[in-house]
């Protein structure tokens, strides 16, 4: 009975997170609208409608037992009136609240866990407490309206507070001013030119029923295949009797002749006595043309039928599929309205004036595509906010207008692509500073940096570590994003194109397929498997005369129009069994040539097969990430085949060719020298994590419990790094790495953060004082304090 | 049981007024229920299955399907627990190796064997089996949970055992165990 009632509200509240999401999109994106109109009819009717869904949400809330959700949107029910009332005017300060009221709600909503929403309430309802103060100050001002705010004055009772409401208020109502002081909020000037999309006429249907149906369809194109197999087996078997017919046309004068000199045969002597028998063999023999002749026509019609109903199924699969694809394409309005309240935010924390314009939201791209573009999309977002917009100052200073302008506009590229371009008018990217940071990392060599132009140098931002930022945080700096960027495009067959001109601001490019499907694969054989290598990345493919292969430093390489390029065995890379028909004194060796990046790799297979559509289906979350394979797809016969990840099959084989003989010696002497980091942190059991996560990676480590033990530890020993919490007794992380910092022999230490506190003066303080990075725990991982540490040490 | 009005000496009694007591009162205590027999029958479904000579099962909430081995198609730099992935309806699940996960001896495939698709919250794996027996229902009170001689892996995914020596996997603990997911990439 309660596993029944239990299974209800769990369903109950999945549907109602589903409701509610809508709910908050509408709200928020309601009073970002409301910011920017200035028709008050126009504002009446945004009003009007947020406040339904106010209410709507709230009643949903209470059905659910959410009872602090309810509570919110109470509050906010309260503002709205008001502000319909025009007993409030919608300032800047005033959506903040409200907009942070929502996103709290949906916080609540979204992740089941409780925290105090005391603070909320205590905003929201510090706004409805002064306004009778303001109906008769001049409207919208929030300057004024931060000074009203402080007053003491006891709330003015309305009939529109509700009595829930009015217990609420507080006595005193100024300290939350303090927070938003006006010169904040002005900076806020975000506008959004997003066009509203019309609405169709739509019913609402679970996605997950969409996606069994759409596995289901995709299913009857192995069905389709088949069909299109027995077709060609009908073929072969007919091309079988032809054969035979051939053959006995040839026979069938002799055997004419044969039943001539039988028939005439004496009924006596030694043959004469077998008569009877040899007569009724050369009938058959006669009667099995005519059988033969019958069947061969029966198979005709029937090749020519089944032929008839494959073209028939085929049709209809294909359209069948063409149209279930079509019905998982959703507007990319979904994708893109959440960036006016990202922008904001961020412009706002920033202290930068943004005006973001948004385009092509009734684009029709395929759901999957436009999930797996979210973060990729808010990731060059945030890029361009943090490092490419300029502030107001500086803008000005160039000669810009003070209000940087963002754009994410998305346009089609013919039926079956689509572009989503993220251009920002700021500082634009340093070919220069790329280089360096290129350099720094190793990335490239020296020699190879002479021979880039700065439109290709540029491109060193895809790989992963190449910064150009000063400082690690756990926004940005570290240089993954751009390479995960490029990451998630090219797993979904599209490509990133950069364009930027210092101080004149910057282009992302990012050309996608609108449909999954449209993923093109070469299907080789490796060994007994078969994969698929995305086509974006094969080069060229086709074979090298086995005596053209030489070593060069223990590798094998090849030339390529004068390129010597490296060789290595797809097996060896994958891992697996060489096949049996790699044999060595065959003349040839099959290679593809891969190319992801600038880097260009030779591959040896044991076949190319041929070159066909692929549908990348995910391994399902078991097998979340497997080195060298993407994804998997399922081709026509019903086999499933592995799609290879091209950029980890070249990092691998570098990783391969780079064990010769040489560095092989210079991994040895790495060995030796052991590198030593220092754990500081009050926490026992932190400490243990830490240490056990750095000592798992190889790196000898020593601990301290805080600061003050820190410094005398340092003062005898020698680490390479020194990885400290943030809050500890006798001295904490901030005042320990100011003193390392000032210390003439320990200075140029690298000092990593490690804190619970998630905020930006903290992080401006470590920044300040000279630590190297920055990591919240809250989001600690053990990658990512790796990572961090490698780059440093 | 012990009903009232057995121990007096009913045949002795003629009054009627005794009589519709003593029958009121039997009918009253056999009217009620018996409150204590209740958890004893409390039972778990389960789906049992054969891993070379050991039998196992699963709660069968668990279980999404169960069908034949068919091809499973090897996957790359995975651990050899991970025996590949399989095709079921356009969908790919990836298939486990539940014998090399708890550490039994390797035995061959038959035409028996089958693969279950358990799942998890939003974690479907297949595992494949030697044979499966069919569905069970095993009183809760029978299960044993704690198994002193066992150690290591084995215990950490075991819900309990049964006097007929069927051990019962715990799903739950087995799917959201982060180290059974695959999460690698080529190092730098």
């Amino acid at each position: 009975m309660d596993t029944r009632e239990e299974e209800f509200l769990k369903r109950l509240k999945a549907t109602f997170k589903i409701e509610a999401d809508e709910h908050v999109q509408t709200i928020s994106s309601g009073l970002l609208d409301l910011e920017n109109t200035s028709n008050p009819e126009g504002k009446n009717q945004i009003l009007e409608t947020i406040y339904r869904e106010a209410h709507s949400l709230k009643g949903a809330a209470r059905a659910v037992n959410l009872r602090d959700v309810e509570k919110i949107c109470q509050a906010i029910e309260t503002v709205l009136s008001l502000l319909k009332k025009e007993e409030l005017q919608p300032s800047s300060q005033v959506l903040d609240t409200l907009l942070d009221s929502v996103e709290g709600a949906a916080k609540l909503i979204s992740t089941d866990e409780v925290f105090p929403i005391g603070e909320l309430l205590q905003r929201l309802s510090d706004i409805t407490s002064e306004p009778a103060a303001s109906t008769d100050s001049s409207p919208s001002a929030p300057e004024r309206l931060a000074s009203i705010v402080s007053n003491d004055k006891p709330p003015k009772p309305d009939d529109s507070v509700t009595p829930e409401l009015s217990v609420q208020l507080p006595p005193t109502s100024g300290q939350p001013s303090a927070s938003m002081g006006p010169n904040q909020t002005s900076a806020r000037t975000v506008q959004t030119d997003s066009k509203r999309s019309t609405q169709a006429e739509t019913i609402r249907i679970q996605s997950s029923k969409l996606d069994s149906l759409l596995y289901q369809v995709e299913e009857m194109v192995a069905v389709k295949m088949a069909v299109n197999q027995r077709v060609s087996d009908l073929k072969s078997v007919k091309l079988n009797l032809d054969l035979h017919g051939k053959q006995w046309a040839k026979v069938c004068p002799e055997v004419r002749i044969l039943k001539g000199i039988v028939q005439n045969l004496e009924s006596c002597g030694a043959t004469g006595n077998y008569r009877p028998q040899l007569l009724k063999i050369i009938d058959f023999l006669e009667s099995n043309e005519a059988t033969l002749k019958t069947i061969e026509g029966r198979l005709k019609t029937l090749t020519s039928m089944a032929e008839n109903d494959s073209r028939q199924a085929s049709s209809m699969v294909d359209d069948l599929l063409e149209d279930m694809k079509s019905v998982l394409m959703l507007p990319s309005a979904t994708l893109l309205e959440m960036f006016p309240r990202l922008v904001r935010d961020l412009s706002g924390d920033q202290k930068k004036k943004i005006k973001l314009t948004i385009d092509g939201g009734d684009i029709e791209i395929d759901r999957r595509i436009l999930e797996e573009m979210k973060d990729p999309l808010i990731h060059l977002v945030r890029n361009a906010i943090d490092h490419g917009l300029e502030g107001p100052d500086a803008r000005s200073r160039k000669g810009k207008s003070e209000e940087g302008s963002l754009s994410i506009s998305i346009s089609q590229l013919g039926a079956k692509k689509a572009e989503i371009v993220v251009t920002d008018d700021g500082s634009g990217i340093d070919p220069e500073k790329v280089k360096l940071a290129a350099l720094r990392r190793n990335i490239i060599t020296d020699q190879e940096l002479r021979n880039l132009s700065n439109e290709e140098a540029i491109y060193l931002i895809f790989k992963s570590e190449v910064s150009t930022s000063p400082i690690i945080t756990d926004l940005s700096g570290r240089g993954l994003g751009l390479a995960i960027v490029r990451e998630k495009a090219e797993k979904l067959g599209g490509i990133v194109i950069v364009e930027s001109k210092v101080g004149a601001g910057t282009v992302f490019r990012i050309q996608l397929p609108v449909t999954l499907a449209t993923f093109r694969g070469t299907l080789a054989k490796v060994g007994s498997e078969l994969f698929v290598i995305p086509t974006v990345n094969v080069i060229r493919a086709g074979r090298v005369r086995r005596d053209s292969i030489r070593t060069v430093e223990n590798r094998d390489t090849i030339t390529m129009n004068g390129h010597v390029l490296s060789l290595v065995r797809m097996t060896d890379i994958l891992e697996i069994e060489p096949g049996p028909d790699q044999d060595e004194k065959s003349q040839f060796v099959t290679i593809v040539i891969l190319g992801a990046a600038e880097q260009k790799i030779a591959f040896s297979v044991d076949a190319i097969l041929n070159e066909q559509e692929v549908l990348v289906k995910s391994m399902g979350r078991q097998l979340s990430r497997v080195r060298n394979v993407s994804a998997g797809t399922v081709l026509g016969s019903g086999q499933v085949a592995l799609i290879l990840n091209v950029s980890d099959l070249i990092r691998s084989a570098m990783r391969i060719t780079g064990e010769s003989l040489f560095a092989h010696t210079k991994k040895s002497q790495e060995v030796l020298k052991r590198k030593s980091i220092l754990v500081v942190e009050d926490s026992i059991t932190s400490r243990m994590l830490l240490k056990n996560i750095l000592e798992s990676a190889g790196y000898d480590v020593q601990t301290a419990v805080d600061g003050a033990d820190a410094w005398a530890t340092l003062k005898i020993g020698k680490f390479d790094v020194v990885v400290s919490d943030i809050e500890m007794p006798r001295m904490d992380g901030f005042e320990l790495t100011a003193k390392i910092r000032g210390d003439e022999t320990l200075k140029n230490v690298p000092v990593v953060v490690v804190t619970s506190l998630e905020s930006r003066e903290d992080r401006e303080r470590g920044i300040d004082i000279g630590a190297n990075a920055y990591i919240i725990k809250s989001g600690f991982e053990q990658n990512n304090l790796l990572s961090v540490v490698k780059r440093l040490v | 049981m012990n009903i009232p009005g057995t121990n007096t000496k009913s045949s002795k009694i003629n009054q009627s007024a005794d009589k519709a007591r003593i029958l009121r009162d039997r009918a009253l205590t056999l009217a009620k229920r018996p409150v204590d027999t209740i958890p004893e029958f409390q039972t778990i479904e389960v789906l049992v299955f054969a891993l070379g000579e050991e039998r196992y099962a699963v709660g069968s909430e668990t279980v999404r399907e169960v069908c034949p081995l068919k091809q499973i198609t090897r996957v790359p730099c995975v651990p050899p627990f991970v025996l590949g992935i399989m095709n079921l309806r356009g969908k790919i699940f990836s298939v486990i190796d539940l014998k090399r996960l708890f550490g039994l001896p390797q035995g061959k495939t038959s035409d028996q064997s089958k693969v279950i698709i358990i799942g998890f919250n939003d974690m479907d794996v297949g595992i494949q089996v030697d044979d499966v027996t069919g569905v069970k229902q095993i009183p809760v009170s029978e299960i044993q949970q704690d198994l002193p001689t066992l150690s290591g892996i084995q215990e950490k995914y075991l819900y309990g055992i049964t006097p007929e020596r069927l051990t019962i996997i715990n799903v739950e603990t087995l799917l959201t165990d982060e180290s059974i997911v695959i999460q690698e990439t080529v190092g730098p």
